[in-house]
């Protein structure tokens, strides 16, 4: 009697509060009325104690709305029980659908209320492997990954050009054997993986740690990089930071055999040549007085830059000798050289000239000197530096002499400029002993030049070595250039005293070795060791409050690192620079900029790869008997493993691309295969691709007169965008990598396959399974003609595992349409498949397509999970109840733009926990040990 | 079935021979190096093997002296003499977390069951640690964490695979790769000659960020700044292990050997070499990590991959028998490493006398996870701390951290108690 009395108030109040709740701040009367009696109806009766209730947990304590206050993290708990319908237990009293909504939204009142403007618990967090190698990477503009790496995927990256905003209907992808080589700077080297926390992914701060072990291999790894030969060929960002200031490089020597060229006569013709840059000593015309004096002689000449009559390349440091008949200069480049016509320039002497063989090493020195003949050297040299077509900026020689002194000439060369002529003449008493070629002004990547012209003269009494003469000590110079180099590498602007820190590691080296980019390299290897590098860090400000915002840099770097895994670009940094990156209008800005460049395949490669579990997909073993189609080739090496890996990451990427609905993650109506899926999937007849794409072609938009693979170009490299026949495919729970990763080789698992989709499409993950769980398979029972399902259901009988297995095995069941690679079926053994099952809330459905459709009927749930996930991921951090109300107003804002893809990218940057921190300052923090907090703004 | 003989390819060229010359004492080394002992030091091993074992062919049926070995541990017939198996101790699993990452996670913790320290977790800092931090001081490394685990997916979190904890939530980090491994015990810093001023600096720069950081954050930065001192330490350190090694024609062992046998074999021959040149005195090694459903190739056992894992929750003689046949593989490794160990001579015995060198497993029956009834092989005499040769059942409700807590004691530790630990076993040396 008294039960039912109470219900009748229950449901009384539960009515009037719903309507009073909406407008009115009064939660303390909502709790009394609302949120109380449900707990005494539904909750306490387990749950009253936090030693002897259930799962510890004693909910009979909140007696008024204030009691909840210290005790909000329980409450998330509660709220995920309730809204998941993992509590009530299915055998209790269930309470109403508005009921369950009621409380729910009042607990999501107390979360805005209390937690409003929370940053979150963010800890500290290092570079992950990927993110260590892409910053690297960006930091000295390398084309190439510093090491090889697990996390990078075996697919060639060209697929994924976000610049355009349509993906075409076919893209040929190469993939590489997995485990196989490619090109990177440090095939040797490389670093321990992270490992991912619990539910969430590789960049969480709390869950990585520094041990000695991995501090050494950060140093070693540093110390690698540096050492690299490799590193200053392929980086023009590095080569300038080491390289010796120009007095200081020795010369380069080789015993090469060298390859002789005979030396011309003639020094280009005044026609071809429209200004000069010379001394007032040696004007062009005194010069080609010498010259033809000195050819005369033969101990002068002209090298006009043709070696051979097809051209050639120059590798660095192999010598070429220029003979003049009497004597020969000996000239050897630092750099590798390309001799070649040039359609864009105009030779000074037909047919070839000269430039830099690698592209943009525009800066480089020749040595020059007169091997043969000890009683003479270099006195007078001339060059012409071709104009080329539509480009413009600076040029620079500069003649090295013996005695270190240096003579330095540039031009600036404009749209109209045509060739110019340079001219050196050493002090008597002096000689050249090498030409620096210095382009890296020049608008583009390459520095031409021709006719090297040399006019060559009795050697000097001998000058007591060569002394050194710099105007600035290298010292001064190694803290300039780390100076400029900090603030990129530690991707904020450098205190003073850090660049003395890093500059005194090049005094100490230098000091004992002599050598400056010995010494260079030393102090970048300690750059990239420090913390300042390795780690993201938000430090506390002074009098900023318990939450402060982030400054323009901070937000640089986490939006870089969550959008391309990688340190901010030049224009980042400059709006950072320049303070304007935290206005919402540019930081919008910038984030749609970013998603359409192409280093935000890492969303795809990172974030997709880790949410969907895709990182597994190569080590499925489906079993080789019943499974032959997985394998083909020889010794059946080649597996399906990409094919499955690629399929999802297509459909991610054409919803990034092309800016679509999230909600074709679980359901679209095309999907991506190659002839080998689809032959899995039993598209067209027999895999025939091209049927499929005629289709699609039909029914396409696309302007007619689209290029349709030819039949003999298809290979396994041919992925087709297509139309799904129908809804039993579309979206990535029917796709065959995410089918066989929650497969066993032998059969498939509707457990693992329900586990995983709670965990990654709701974000729900069920809890891990208690101790001592009876065994699926029973020895004592012969149950072997029992299907899986049959199995499983058994096993639920048990109440205990009922509570969690009515949430995990529905969705499973569903997936029973499909085996442990994913191909559609109707029957297992002997038996039919029954792909039937009821959700927790009491949905039922049959099969995948209506799966489907229960999805997408509670579509918010899959909106919410996904903001999660990406939110948790760009975050670094677990999110927590304080998110609660943050996550539902990005989920109205994407529910209100077509839940489109870069509406949850934008929302989430333009969050409140996205641009604050949280700033706990304490007393213990003296103030002697701080220095100028207070860096920025 | 006979035991395969280590293939010679992927062995360190001199170990064998080096063996073969009873000179290099280990003793005279030490003292050397100017330290008074009076015996010689004692080490620790601990092993971990996933999944629990198959029960009725592991577990001796008679206890005391006079034991029969059982099918699965038939491999240490020859050793049987320096082997003790321990059954019946029990640990408590903690509600709210997997029960196969506790198992290995907590497997050494001196955390109780009821402490959560780290979000549902009770790692806390582990025996090896505790031991380390007493008797690892004056050896180059402190302890030494091993892994065999080369799963290249990351299927599980760090908790199914580290078994060596700094502190709660703060795994050791462990070394899969043999070379690696090599370098670090014999090679110089690889961080090049001036790692003296890089370290200054990036000491410097830690410190400045840590006055500046918040109170989590510290936590973290304080592992970077730990890291730095323990790796100057080393650097010092090194030297002398330089010394110890010369003369000793070592080369670097190849890459990750393809074979389980070999990779396991040659990261214990690397743990016996640190042992006998006195680098190290704790050693930790996960021969594979808990659950992990990637399937595992055993070379010469299978000729199939298959998932150790999965094989504890089927059904049937075919299962059991696979099992079982796992468990044997690895008390063959168990049983090679204790016979290397004897071969070595140290002093007027040899140096498994000085080792107390155990494999063991977080779980008895994987089937049902169960927490109780644990199995423990031991080799050696640790230095008195044991006698050898027998079964001791402590037939359940005696805590595993009982042992635990032994081997602290003996090791001059000085803790009243470890993890959830009543007494300790004073039944382990006669």
């Amino acid at each position: 009697m008294i039960h039912l009395f109470s219900a009748l108030v229950l449901v009384l109040s539960t009515v009037a509060g719903a309507t009073a709740e909406a407008g009115s701040s009064d939660d303390a009367g909502a709790f009394d009325r609302l949120v109380r009696p449900f707990l005494t109806r539904h909750c306490v009766d387990c749950h009253f104690d936090s030693e002897l209730g259930e799962a510890g947990l004693d909910l009979a304590q909140f007696e008024t709305a204030g009691s909840l206050r210290d005790h909000l993290p329980t409450w998330k708990v509660v709220y995920d029980q309730i809204d998941t319908y993992a509590m009530p237990p299915g055998d209790e009293e269930q309470p109403s659908a508005a009921d369950r909504r009621a409380v729910l939204d009042w607990i999501e009142r107390k979360f805005a209320a209390e937690g409003a403007g929370d940053a979150g618990h963010r800890v500290l967090r290092r570079l992950t492997r990927l993110e260590y190698n892409n910053t690297v990477r960006d930091l000295f503009g390398l084309s190439i990954d510093v090491f090889m790496f697990p996390e990078r995927l075996p697919i060639d990256p060209q697929r994924f050009d976000p610049v355009r905003d349509r993906m075409p209907d076919r893209i040929e992808i190469a993939v590489r054997e997995y485990g196989q080589k490619y090109p990177v700077l440090l095939r040797q080297a490389g670093l321990p993986g992270d490992g991912r926390a619990e539910h969430g992914f590789q960049n969480r701060g709390d869950v990585m740690n520094v041990s000695p072990l991995l501090l050494d291999e950060y140093v070693t790894l540093a110390g690698q990089i540096v050492g690299s030969p490799q590193l200053p060929v392929e980086s023009e960002a590095f080569h300038r930071l080491i390289e010796p200031p120009v007095s200081m490089a020795p010369a380069v020597a080789s015993d090469d055999k060298p390859i002789v060229v005979r030396a011309k006569p003639e020094f280009s013709a005044d026609a071809a040549v429209t200004a000069e840059v010379s001394d007032d000593s040696l004007p062009l015309a005194e010069f080609r007085g010498l010259l033809a004096e000195a050819v005369g002689e033969g101990v002068g000449g002209v090298f006009d830059g043709t070696i051979g009559d097809k051209g050639a390349t120059l590798k660095a440091g192999f010598p070429i000798q220029v003979g003049f008949g009497e004597t020969s200069v000996r000239v050897v480049s630092e750099a590798s050289l390309w001799s070649a016509g040039f359609g864009s320039a105009e030779e000074a002497s037909r047919p070839h000239l000269l430039t830099n063989h690698d592209r943009g090493r525009k800066r480089f020195v020749l040595a020059l000197s007169v091997p043969e003949q000890a009683d003479r050297r270099i006195t007078c040299l001339a060059v012409v530096v071709p104009a080329r077509k539509g480009e413009t900026g600076q040029t620079t020689l500069t003649a090295r002499l013996q005695s270190g002194r240096t003579i330095e000439r540039s031009h600036r060369f404009d749209s109209d400029s045509g060739n110019v002529a340079f001219t050196f003449r050493a002090p008597s008493e002096d000689f050249v002993t090498a030409l620096e070629i210095d382009g890296s002004n020049l608008s583009g990547d390459y520095v031409l030049f021709d006719d090297l012209a040399f006019v060559t003269g009795a050697a000097p009494p001998l000058v007591a070595g060569p002394q050194v003469v710099v105007e600035h000590s290298a010292g001064d110079v190694a803290r300039r250039r780390l100076a400029a180099f900090l603030p990129r590498a530690f991707r904020r602007p450098v205190r003073e005293n850090e660049v003395t820190r890093y500059a005194t590691v090049f005094d100490h080296t230098f000091a004992a070795s002599g050598s400056f980019d010995e010494a260079m390299r030393v102090a970048v290897q300690a750059v990239l060791s420090s913390p300042s590098f390795l780690f993201l860090a938000e430090p506390t400000v002074a009098d900023a409050g318990r939450i402060r915002p982030l400054n323009n840099h901070e937000l640089a770097n986490r939006l870089s690192y969550f959008l391309w895994s990688s340190m901010p670009d030049e224009e980042l940094f400059r709006l950072a620079d320049t303070g304007r990156l935290r206005e919402p209008a540019v930081l919008e800005a910038q984030t749609r900029r970013m998603l359409r460049d192409p280093k935000a395949r890492e969303l795809s490669e990172s974030f997709a790869v880790q949410w969907l579990r895709l990182d597994q997909a190569y080590t499925a073993r489906p079993d080789r008997k019943k499974f032959q189609v997985f394998y083909s080739g020889p010794q059946g090496k080649g597996t399906l493993h990409a094919s499955m890996l690629v399929e999802p990451l297509l459909l991610f990427e054409t919803i990034m691309t092309e800016d679509r609905s999230i909600l074709e993650l679980i359901d679209a109506d095309y999907t991506w295969v190659n002839p080998r899926l689809a032959a899995v999937y039993g598209f067209g007849e027999g895999g025939d691709l091209l049927a499929m794409a005629d289709a699609s072609a039909g029914e396409s938009t696309d302007p007619p007169g689209r290029e349709l693979p030819k039949e003999a170009d298809v290979t396994e490299k041919t992925w087709v965008r297509v139309p799904v026949p129908d809804r039993t495919r579309g979206g990535v729970l029917t796709m065959a990598g995410p089918l066989t990763i929650t497969s066993l080789p032998g059969r498939t698992s509707p457990v693992k396959r329900g586990a995983w989709l709670l965990e990654t499409i709701l974000n729900r993950p069920p809890k891990e399974p208690k101790v001592a769980v009876p065994p699926l398979d029973r020895p004592e029972v012969d149950d072997s003609h029992l299907t899986v399902r049959r199995k499983l259901e058994l096993h639920r009988a048990d109440t205990t595992c009922a509570v969690c297995h009515d949430r995990i095995d529905p969705p499973g069941f569903a997936l029973e349409a499909f085996d442990a690679i994913g191909r559609f079926r109707t029957t297992e053994g002997d038996e039919a498949v029954d792909a039937t099952g009821v959700l927790p809330d009491g949905r039922s459905f049959d099969g995948p397509a209506e799966l489907k459709d229960e999805l997408l009927a509670q579509r918010q749930e899959f909106t919410r999970a996904f903001i999660e996930h990406l939110a948790s991921y760009g975050l670094g951090r677990k999110l927590d109840w304080y998110d609660v109300p943050t996550i539902e107003k990005i989920e109205d804002a994407v529910a209100a733009d077509e839940h489109r893809f870069s509406r949850v990218v934008v929302e989430i940057v333009l969050s409140e926990p996205f641009r604050t921190v949280r700033n706990e300052w304490s007393q213990n923090m003296s103030d002697a040990a701080v220095p100028a907090a207070k860096t920025e703004e | 079935m006979p035991l395969q003989p280590l293939s010679r390819r992927t062995f360190l060229r001199g170990v064998g021979a080096f063996v073969a010359l009873p000179m290099l004492d280990a003793m005279r080394l030490v003292r050397a190096f100017g330290e008074e002992m009076s015996a010689a030091p004692k080490r620790f091993a601990f092993i971990y093997t996933p999944n629990g074992y198959h029960q009725p062919n592991f577990v001796p049926a008679a206890s005391g002296v006079n034991w029969d070995l059982t099918p699965t541990l038939e491999p240490l017939l020859d050793v049987k003499p320096d082997i003790t198996v321990i059954t019946g101790l029990d640990r408590e699993f903690t509600p709210g977390t997997g029960v196969h990452a506790q198992a290995g996670a907590c497997w050494l913790t001196s955390s109780a069951p009821d402490e959560v320290l780290d979000g549902g977790f009770p790692t806390n800092v582990t025996v090896d640690q505790l031991l380390s931090r007493r008797i690892g001081g004056d050896t180059p490394l402190p302890s030494l964490e091993l892994s065999c685990n080369d799963h290249a997916d990351n299927r599980e979190t760090r908790y199914f695979e580290s078994v060596s904890w700094y502190g709660p939530g703060y795994p050791a980090m462990t070394e899969k790769d043999p070379r690696a491994v090599f370098h670090r015990l014999f090679g110089k810093s690889r961080g090049g000659d001036a790692i003296g001023s890089v370290l200054d600096a990036v000491l410097d720069d830690a410190r400045g960020l840590h006055a500046r950081l918040g109170h989590d954050d510290r936590t973290k930065m304080s592992e970077y700044l730990d890291s730095v001192r323990e790796t100057e330490r080393r650097i010092q350190l090194a030297e002398r292990a330089a010394d110890r090694a010369h003369g000793l024609e070592l080369t670097v062992p190849a890459a990750v050997p393809i074979s389980r046998s070999e990779y396991i074999d040659l990261m214990t021959e690397l743990a016996v070499l640190a042992f006998q040149l006195d680098l190290t005195r704790v050693v930790t090694l996960v021969v594979d990590p808990e659950r992990w459903d990637s399937p595992r190739m055993y070379h010469g056992v299978f000729d199939a991959p298959l998932n150790h894992h999965v094989l504890t929750h089927t059904k049937g003689e075919e299962a059991a028998e696979k099992l079982a046949r796992i468990d044997r593989f690895h008390v063959e490794r168990f049983a090679r490493l204790t016979r290397r160990l004897k071969e070595i001579p140290e002093g007027d015995g040899t140096l498994l006398d000085s080792c107390f060198v155990t494999m063991g497993s977080g779980i008895s029956d994987g089937r049902i996870h169960d927490y109780g009834d644990l199995n423990l092989l031991v080799a050696g005499r640790g230095g008195g701390l044991i006698s050898p040769g027998r079964h001791l059942d402590y037939k359940g409700d005696v805590p595993l951290a009982n042992l635990w807590l032994t081997l602290l004691r003996s090791a001059g530790v000085k803790v009243d108690r470890f993890a959830d630990s009543t007494d300790t076993l004073d039944d382990l040396a006669l």
